[in-house]
Order: C-alpha cells, then structure tokens, then sequence
C-alpha cells in the first residue's frame, strides 16, 4: 500500500474495520513511514477522546435535579371535549367567522390552538374538516391545547 | 424491582408514579448522556439535555399514545433533536461559552463554579479541552445525517439496524451514512489538528 491508500483509510484501520490482509498492510506501513505515522497518530489521538467520552456517565446526583424539576412544574393537561355534531358545525362556524372578521380588519387574533383530531387521523387543514363534517359515522373530538 | 412491559410502565407513569420513572431514568440517564456528548462535548450541556428529555417525558406522558415508537427510541430521537438545537444555540452564544461552561445555578439557587475537567494535570486537562474543541467542531461539520448517525454508532455503540429504527431509514442506507461521515470527519480531524 502506498501512503495514499493508507491515509484513505485511516480511520477504518483506528476501528479495526478493514479486511485481515489491509490491517496487517497498513500496520507495516505505519512502521516504516513518518510521515502517515504522525498522521495516524493524530486522528487516533481525537478519536481515542471521543472514545472516553463515550464511556462517560451522567451525573450521579441528575435524578434529585430532575425529581426537583418536575416537582416545581404541572404536567402539561390536555382538556379532551367531545362534541356531537351539531356542536361540531357550531364550533367550525364559530371558528370560520371569527377567522372571517379577523381577516376583514386585517388582523388576527389567535386566542387558543385547536387540533381537530379523529379516532385515527389528525385532520390538519380545511380540507379534511371538511371532510369531517360529511362523515358522521366517525366519531370527531377536538382537543384543546391549555 | 420487577420487570414491567413498556405498556405497563406508561400506564405507571401516566399515573404519575415516582418510583417507577426513577427506575426508568436510572435505566436511560447514562445511555442519554452520552449521547447528547457525542453532540455538545460539554458534560454540563450534556446534563442539562438530559434534565430537560426526562423533565419533558414527564410532562407529556399522558399524550403518549399507543402505537407510537417504542419508548426508547422517541427518547433517543428527542435526545438527538435537543442536542442539535443546543449546538445550534450554543454557536450564537460561543462568545460566552467559554466562561459560561465553568458556571451554573444549583438547585437551591447558588451559583457554582465547577472545574469541568477531573483531572488535576492543568496540561492534560487543557489538551482535553483542545481535543474536544477539535471533536465538536470536526462532527458539527459533517452533514446533519452523518452526524446523527456516526455519534449514534461510535457515543450509542448502537447497531446499524438500531440506527435504522430511530433515523427512519434502512439499514444498508445506515451503513453508506456512516461510512461516509467517517471518512469526513478523519479529513476533518486532520485538518483541525494541522
């Protein structure tokens, strides 16, 4: 191997993941040659440090600071309403309006965020409200974020 | 402890049981952390990752839905997002990092000033500091895919079929990923070390 092909594979040669015959060709070089040497020993230097890093530990106290973290804040609550169809066209309405007269003077407010949520499916967009609206043997219930 | 399924312990934390998300944290708290230092090379960056997955695991239990990934993996993918969003943030702020890293806030509210390094050889401990420089700067370098899944493989010791599962991606298109980010970051090391 000439100081090319082993400089192209220094770092497979580091983690011993060439062929028997390449592993033994580049130790053989790296015997004889400076120049790849001090190279090679370079990279395995860095990765000789990644490698203690990735035997470190956390903390041993990190499960007092987690266990005061979430002692100090409330879970985040979902509020599940379920609501019939009629509610469901009253609330779409409401929502449609609202959006309506917000865009009409050229402002809009946005008081809460709404996820309309189906038993299997996330219904994004308009579109698929929608298409909500026409299914009524699927059981629609919108979830509001606190 | 007993053995528990996964379903039995969400249903546990979801009943706000103490006990049992400690064992849980237990389980992971090293696995995370030495994650989120394949990214950040800062222990107590690293910590602090790791603080805010649990805190934030604990906080959205009760959305979890059935179906979903398997625990472990929406961890290690949360873990993977955090930790990028941090090395994200922390390059707007590298002016202050350097003093900031040996500064942080107790829980009772004092300030401590914590030597990072443990060892006591000032020479060692600055050529510590320099190689980390040089390892987080050489791996921030590589394209966000490569980066992924090299700290997964070299910091996780995960499997490349692991890998696949929490990339999303197969497992033969893992193996090219993490070939390629090898090779960039041997020119990348080299470079810095020059």
């Amino acid at each position: 191997m000439n100081c090319h092909q082993v400089r192209n594979n220094l770092i497979f040669y580091y983690y011993g993941e060439l062929e028997d015959y390449q592993m033994q060709q580049i130790k053989e070089h790296l015997q004889q040659c400076d120049l790849c040497r001090r190279e090679y020993n370079k990279l395995a230097l860095a990765l000789d440090y990644a490698h203690k890093q990735s035997q470190m530990k956390a903390p041993s106290d990190i499960w007092q600071a987690i266990s005061g973290r979430i002692d100090n804040t409330q879970p985040t609550k979902t509020r599940t309403v379920w609501l019939s169809a009629v509610q469901l066209i009253a609330a779409a309405a409401a929502i449609a309006i609202a959006i309506l007269i917000g865009s009409l003077m050229g402002r809009t407010y946005v008081e809460q965020s709404y996820q309309i949520v189906s038993h299997q499916q996330l219904y994004e967009d308009y579109d698929s409200l929608v298409e909500a609206f026409t299914s009524f043997d699927q059981s629609v219930y919108i979830v509001l974020d606190k | 402890m007993e053995y528990i399924s996964e379903e039995i312990l969400i249903q546990r934390l979801k009943a706000r049981d103490k006990k049992v998300f400690q064992h849980f944290v237990n389980q992971y708290k090293d696995k995370l952390f030495r994650l989120a230092m394949g990214f950040v090379h800062d222990a107590f960056l690293a910590e602090d990752i790791v603080q805010d997955v649990f805190v934030k695991l604990w906080q959205n239990i009760d959305s979890w839905q059935e179906g979903r990934a398997r625990l472990g993996t929406w961890l290690y993918k949360v873990t993977v997002n955090h930790s990028l969003n941090k090395v994200r943030d922390n390059k707007k702020t590298a002016h202050v990092q350097d003093i900031g890293q040996f500064v942080r806030q107790s829980n009772d509210g004092m300030i401590e000033i914590q030597i990072p390094d443990q060892t006591r050889d000032p020479h060692k401990a600055l050529e510590n500091k320099e190689l980390a420089g040089i390892l987080r700067r050489a791996i921030n370098s590589l394209p966000r895919k490569q980066r992924i899944a090299f700290v997964l493989s070299k910091y996780q010791k995960m499997s490349s079929k692991e890998i696949a599962e929490v990339m999303e991606l197969s497992v033969s298109n893992v193996d090219v990923i993490i070939h390629r980010a090898k090779k960039n970051l041997q020119k990348q090391i080299l470079k810095l070390m020059r």
